[in-house]
């Protein structure tokens, strides 16, 4: 029986940067092999930088997205960055909330994000606090082998 | 100041509207001032009392006429000025209208117990959670000079007394036609302080009075003997400002005429309402002084260009601009950053957040036209390991 509606469903990188190059022109969009590789520059508000960003994802994993430029820096007196895996990535979603699937596109969930996140960034450094919520990390253990 | 709109100009307007609302008395404290000096007004004005037949009048002046209060930096109580204008014709020395001001105030068993002698007022201490304290300034109408113009009793001793002319009225008149402010003023027996201006509606000049006070404060709070006064800084202020709409402008434009009458070599300033009055006599007896200002004076300008420059950068963010600012204006630029966040944290609570596509900037508010080139910021929660 044909479906009027298909079932939406994980979306390929092909079709991912299909979208990402409709939605966000300014970003340069291409697929690597199994990996789309999207960058592009994001200023959450005008008084802030204009972060060039990259995201890298391949299906089934977390989206990956690394600020290039200007460098994110620690504030003075921390040794940390907010919500960050290992200090690289963003941290923009608590993946156990659904908050994020292989459905959605990557431009219209993961980037509004980031500009969020850069935005609380910026405010971090203006006032000491992470005033964007979420969850408080929990430290690491180092892995062993 | 005609110059090309920067989009970054904008949102700094708001963070310095937040850290100039968060100086000024609040709606409490106005409403307290108000109760205070009316109840003042009544016990002076009482029948029966030795001033009846003087019809004493009471105005506030200064700052709190001017809305340019700033609370001060090390204490936590505001100075609040007001005039008690006694309908006399003269013939009385300073020292008895001084003395016919505090005798009345004294009969009072509460003021009794809170009045404390100053050279050119009655201070009236009160309780600490009122937060400020008010001047009683006795004064009489100045025959000689007529119009707003009025006579101060100043007493530098119980013994010694002279005449001080003054025109408050004279100069909150000229300090609104500078911003061009269109306000009647009722005549009443009882003038009501003026209504506290909320931050948005406040005239960009006075919010710039406010910062140029605030770094006043702040940059001299080392060596206060230095410090401009604050009609010294209202005076130039006034004088520069040009109708800049926004206090970011203004700032701009009165922090450039301030640096070039620095320049100018110029040490006497006279009071725009009473031109017989220097008012920049602190300059003339005392170079270091005059100096002091017009060295910090450029580097306020200077720094003020950095902020700007920043603001605009596309490789600075809002905590650089903010470490800038706190600088000039210590901590109240701290709450005015987190106030300016709350319009982004409401959007977002309320599902009404958006990102423009090509800028990648956050929009709190949208409008027709841009609803095509956004896209919603979804509920999310931010992580870590």
């Amino acid at each position: 029986m044909a479906n009027k509606y298909p079932r939406k469903g994980i979306l390929g990188v092909r079709e991912q940067a299909a979208r990402m190059r409709c939605s966000f022109s300014a970003f340069r969009t291409r697929v690597k092999g199994a990996w789309l590789i999207s960058v592009g520059r994001v200023q959450p508000s005008t008084l802030s930088a204009a972060y060039k960003i990259e995201i890298r994802y391949k299906v089934g994993e977390r989206p990956e997205v690394r600020v290039l430029e200007p460098r994110l820096t620690c504030r003075e007196g921390e040794d940390r960055i907010p919500h960050m895996y290992d200090q690289e990535c963003l941290c923009l979603y608590f993946p156990p909330a659904n908050e994020w699937s292989g459905e959605r596109s990557l431009g219209h969930s993961i980037l509004p994000w980031v500009s969020l996140w850069l935005y609380y960034y910026e405010l971090w450094h203006a006032t000491g606090e992470w005033l964007g919520g979420g969850h408080e990390p929990v430290p690491r253990k180092p892995l062993r082998n | 100041m005609i110059g090309t709109r920067f989009p970054a100009d904008e949102e700094l307007t708001l963070i310095l509207e937040f850290v100039a609302a968060s100086l000024q008395i609040t709606q409490t404290q106005h409403d307290r001032a108000d109760t205070a000096y009316n109840s003042v007004t009544s016990w002076l004005g009482a029948e029966g009392s030795p001033l009846e037949g003087y019809d004493p009048l009471l105005f506030p002046q200064g700052s709190l006429r001017l809305g340019t209060t700033v609370k001060p930096l090390k204490k936590t109580e505001f100075d609040l000025d007001v005039v008690c204008l006694l309908r006399m014709n003269g013939g009385a020395t300073p020292g008895e209208v001084y003395e016919l001001v505090w005798d009345r105030m004294w009969s009072h068993k509460t003021y009794r117990s809170i009045m404390e002698r100053m050279p050119r007022c009655i201070r009236l201490n009160y309780a600490e959670d009122s937060q400020f304290h008010l001047d009683i300034v006795p004064a009489i109408p100045d025959i000689s000079k007529g119009g707003t113009f009025i006579r101060i009793p100043e007493r530098p001793s119980p013994k010694l007394s002279t005449w001080r002319t003054s025109n408050p009225k004279g100069y909150a008149f000229w300090f609104e036609r500078q911003m061009v402010y269109l306000e009647k003023y009722a005549r009443a027996q009882v003038e009501p302080l003026p209504v506290q201006d909320s931050s948005a509606k406040k005239p960009a000049l006075s919010k710039a009075v406010q910062l140029i006070k605030r770094w006043r404060d702040v940059w001299f709070k080392d060596d206060m003997h230095l410090a401009p006064s604050s009609i010294i800084l209202t005076t130039l202020a006034a004088e520069q400002y040009n109708g800049e709409a926004t206090c970011c402008d203004a700032l701009t434009n009165i922090l450039e005429g301030m640096v070039v009458f620095a320049r100018s070599n110029r040490r006497d300033l006279y009071n725009p309402a009473n031109r017989a009055e220097l008012i920049s006599e602190k300059w003339v007896k005392d170079e270091a002084a005059y100096r002091a200002f017009c060295d910090r004076i450029v580097e306020f300008r200077d720094k003020w260009q950095k902020v700007l420059d920043t603001a605009r950068s596309p490789i600075r963010g809002i905590g650089d601009v903010a470490k800038l600012l706190y600088e000039l204006f210590g901590e109240p630029v701290v709450g005015a950053i987190k106030k300016a966040e709350e319009r982004v944290a409401k959007s977002r609570d309320s599902g009404n957040l958006y990102m423009e596509r090509t800028s990648g900037s956050l929009i709190t508010s949208l409008s027709a036209p841009t609803v095509s080139s956004v896209s919603k910021v979804r509920p999310n929660t931010f992580y870590g390991e």
